[in-house]
């Protein structure tokens, strides 16, 4: 049979574990509130197209003899308000980081989640032609350093 | 985090249990490490020249908050601050910790929450809440997100009253990491985590600035850190390798705190994996045990600046190339790295049984293969596809100070000129990047990457401008006596894809930045994409372009300007050769133009000729398809020797200027895909590959006569044009994929 004083530190420790555990959540007042529903995930869509002066044509595979610009429309939703930042990155097919590129938005107080943007990297005139570096690309899609979604695309001769 | 828990009847024995428990919970791990140094301006002459802070005021939306930093949350009245600060002083460390600290001078009676956001786009110091950047023409550029460009989710946050505290300290360690490890450094902005909930104007609490009267109230950054060894050198012996270092300078210990010594990791075939690091505070394993891909061979006290790896752990084999990191710990087991193995961290490679020699490499954590600009001898400044320009000390290897952050991936090679040179006799870098903005650097090691000035030309002519080729300078000094400006001229073409008519060719002002003259392509003289970087002809009185012809034979795709207006003296769809990616050539003399085409095509051109008809002097008929890079001219008299490289080969050819006559020499065998040649003492030629290889070509016969591996452990990784050093006689390369570093190899090999 365990002790006052035995269940006076079992009660210790779990109050002290429960503590730590409401540090990661926040730790408010001892007052129960009504627990949220969980945010909805963020998710991405993406879709790539070729830019040219007469358009944008969406392709499985593009050809490095005849590309310009990559033109990249992510659409976003549950994306929670303030300012985000995207990254988007183009990976060659070993893996590693080719570019870059960084975009901000701001989703308002009230609106749906939803926002829209649009990148352009160029490839006509890149190492990527020059070089004809050929086989699968991928491009990774992140919001505030959190990747979210990715989406490969084939470069031919 | 202490939460409000009942806890009844305690007595003495209990509290003290619960006040254990609780600190138990509360600890954090604090980073303990060597030196520790107060970034701040005008503390130990730091002139932050790269640095400085402003607020963006919403109700002021284009107007650049100062003098002071004001932080409110009110609704439509919300105020932010932003900091950048200018780590020159310590080029080349490892972060243990960063604390970002801000001094109150009028305070908030509320409680606030303040967030540090890591900033995520390139501005300047005339910032506001709607425009990030002013350049030289007076050009703005808007935030994507107004109130500035910035990662949603807070570094850090801070709760207080600033009424009752004089100062706030933010902990910014991963940011100040990323800046060290291959992100650009766009500085920190300050928010109330609770804008919109800023109910009256107690909401706003205004911080001192860089500008502050009183020194010790700016804004400052206290870093933690270690230092690298140095002028770590590997030389091969006969199944061996003999590794030397010198230590660093140390003068902000912290107490009771030295350096101990260091450790080594191996590999072979590559290099240890930057995420191959030792653990903070713990004491090296034991020898020959294994750290991510790299194998601890050596464990050294501070009395040990060599090792020599007779086949430590191993027997090392002749012909194999080793790769060595060497990582200086203190007497508390912290190590000279941080997030990753960063640029700093010391490493160097050798191969055994033979006399191959790596002068140094450097990580870059960037893809570039573009070439770096050199001051021979001296300085070598390229950059990434990271927006950063970096610069490296030719002889140490050693970054000069943090790489710049700029606006957009440089894909191209910037042109250097030293300041005896230059007409604004600054060291400087003229570099054009896919923001469509042309940036003037000081690269001296006084200025540390100091921007002296940004054009913004992206909406010139059509809006979307970007830079894929390089600027290209006439030097005033160079000119002959028609050449009637001041300054030196920078000329720039544009890469707009929404038009096959209309991109543009722009001449700057290179001292400060100003647009000279404009030529946009019309109707009756479209121009289309420019990839390549134009060559300035000072014998002609010229500036030559090639450009795209929206790949059809009747639109120009070499250009002749004059380059002290918009004039064009002709233009001409060269040989029918459709689009055209690579610079022209011009020999010593000016009497020859080579153009290299996506046809296959070389071409020598008359650069004196008075109109296109009688231009075209000669047409040497490639095979294997597209030339790839501009043509190199080697000899500096008729007849002239030109190599190039297509998809798979590198070619020579001579041309006689007397006859107008090609003469194939020779075509090599096949490589993976060969970048752009550079050819040493009119003997040697050398090409990156794709295959991990720098090759050595006879430039008498294009056989192979050496090559080097660069890195076997990255496949498949590419191999940038190298850069070649006529005073230390080196080539210098840059690698893709994981590899991402720079190196540094003797000639001939």
């Amino acid at each position: 049979m365990p002790t006052r004083e035995t269940r006076f530190l079992q009660r210790a420790a779990l109050a002290l574990v429960l503590c730590a555990a409401a540090g990661v959540i926040g730790c408010g007042s001892a007052d129960m509130t009504p627990v949220q529903p969980p945010q909805p995930q963020v998710a991405a869509a993406m879709t790539v197209c070729n830019k040219t002066p007469d358009g944008c044509s969406q392709q499985q595979s593009f050809s490095l003899g005849t590309i310009r610009d990559l033109a990249i429309h992510v659409d976003w939703k549950n994306v929670a308000p303030g300012t985000r930042t995207q990254k988007l990155e183009l990976l060659d097919p070993g893996g590693g980081s080719y570019q870059v590129l960084n975009t901000s938005f701001v989703e308002e107080d009230g609106g749906n989640g939803a926002a829209e943007t649009d990148v352009l990297i160029p490839i006509s005139g890149s190492m990527i032609t020059q070089r004809s570096i050929t086989g699968t690309w991928t491009f990774r899609v992140s919001l505030d350093d959190q990747t979210v979604a990715t989406q490969s695309v084939a470069f031919a001769p | 985090m202490l939460c409000a828990v009942k806890i009844l009847k305690l007595t003495p024995v209990r509290t003290r249990l619960l006040s254990a428990l609780f600190v138990a919970a509360s600890l954090g791990s604090a980073a303990s490490a060597r030196e520790q140094v107060v970034i701040q301006k005008g503390t130990n002459g730091n002139t932050q020249l790269r640095g400085g802070s402003l607020f963006l005021d919403e109700s002021a939306p284009t107007t650049t908050g100062s003098p002071d930093l004001d932080v409110k949350a009110r609704t439509g009245q919300r105020q932010r601050a932003l900091l950048l600060f200018d780590l020159s002083s310590l080029p080349t460390i490892g972060v243990k910790q960063a604390t970002l600290t801000l001094h109150v001078k009028t305070g908030s009676p509320n409680s606030r929450t303040f967030g540090a956001h890591n900033m995520t786009s390139f501005w300047t110091q005339n910032a506001s809440w709607t425009n990030r950047a002013t350049d030289a023409n007076n050009l703005t550029t808007a935030w994507t997100a107004a109130g500035g460009d910035f990662n949603g989710t807070a570094t850090n946050t801070v709760t207080v009253a600033t009424n009752l505290v004089s100062t706030v300290s933010f902990t910014i360690t991963g940011d100040a990491q990323n800046w060290y490890d291959g992100t650009a450094n766009y500085g920190t902005l300050i928010k109330d985590e609770n804008e919109g909930n800023g109910g009256t104007t107690l909401s706003q609490t205004i911080f001192n600035s860089f500008s502050d009267a009183i020194t010790t109230n700016r804004p400052s950054l206290t870093l933690t850190y270690l230092q690298n060894v140095q002028n770590l050198a590997a030389t091969p012996g006969n199944g061996s390798v003999s590794i030397s270092w010198t230590y660093p300078t140390t003068t902000n210990n912290l107490p009771g705190e030295s350096y101990a010594g260091v450790i080594i990791l191996r590999r072979a075939g590559a290099p240890v994996d930057k995420n191959s690091l030792p653990t903070d505070a713990q004491a090296p394993p034991a020898l020959c045990s294994t750290i991510g891909s790299g194998t601890l061979v050596f464990a050294g006290t501070m009395s040990n600046t060599s090792f020599t790896d007779n086949g430590a752990c191993s027997a090392l084999t002749n012909g194999t190339q080793y790769f060595y990191k060497v990582f200086l710990r203190d007497n508390l087991n912290y190590y000279s790295t941080s997030v990753v193995a960063s640029t700093y961290t010391a490493e160097t490679a050798a191969v055994p049984g033979t006399t191959q020699t790596l002068a140094w490499t450097i990580a870059t954590h960037s893809y570039n293969l573009g070439g770096g600009g050199l001051i021979p001898g001296s300085q070598m400044v390229f950059g990434s596809d990271t927006s950063q320009l970096f610069s490296v000390n030719l002889s140490t290897g050693q970054r000069g100070y943090p790489a710049v952050g700029l606006g957009g991936t440089v894909s191209a090679r910037p042109p250097v000129l030293d300041s005896s040179s230059a007409a604004n006799g600054a060291q400087v870098a003229y570099v054009a990047a896919q923001d469509g903005n042309v940036y003037a650097i000081d690269t001296s090691s006084t200025a540390n990457g100091q921007i002296l000035w940004l054009a913004n030309l992206s909406q010139t002519g059509s809006a979307g401008n970007v830079f894929m080729g390089g600027a290209a300078v006439q030097v005033k000094q160079y000119s002959s006596a028609s050449y009637t400006p001041t300054f030196d001229t920078v000329f720039v073409g544009t890469h707009n894809s929404s038009t096959a008519t209309a991109n543009s060719v722009i001449a700057l002002n290179g001292t400060t930045g100003a647009v000279v003259w404009t030529f946009t392509g019309t109707n009756a003289n479209k121009l289309d994409m420019v990839n390549s970087t134009p060559t300035v002809d000072y014998v002609n009185n010229a500036v030559w372009f090639t450009s795209h012809s929206n790949a059809l034979t009747t639109q120009s795709n070499l250009w002749k300007f004059n380059p002290l207006n918009n004039t064009v003296s002709w233009s001409m769809n060269l040989g029918n050769a459709g689009d055209i990616d690579s610079s022209p050539s011009l020999t010593p003399s000016g009497d020859v133009l080579f153009v290299s085409a996506n046809n296959g095509n070389l071409y020598a051109v008359n650069p004196a000729a008075a109109t296109s008809g009688t231009a075209l002097l000669a047409t040497y008929t490639g095979t294997d398809g597209a030339i790839k890079s501009y043509p190199y001219i080697v000899t500096t008299v008729n007849p002239y020797t030109v190599v190039f490289t297509t998809g798979t080969m590198v070619h020579a050819v001579s041309f006689n200027k007397n006859t107008n006559t090609f003469t194939k020499l020779w075509d090599s065998v096949a490589f993976t895909s060969p970048s752009a040649p550079v050819v040493y003492n009119f003997s040697t030629v050398y090409i990156g590959t794709g295959s991990d290889i720098i090759y050595e070509l006879s430039l008498a016969s294009g056989v192979v006569t050496g090559q080097r591996v660069v890195d076997t452990g990255n496949n498949p990784m590419f191999i940038g044009e190298p850069s070649l050093d006529l005073v230390l006689n080196r080539i210098y390369v840059t690698t893709t994929t994981n590899d991402q570093r720079s190196y540094a190899y003797t000639v001939p090999f």
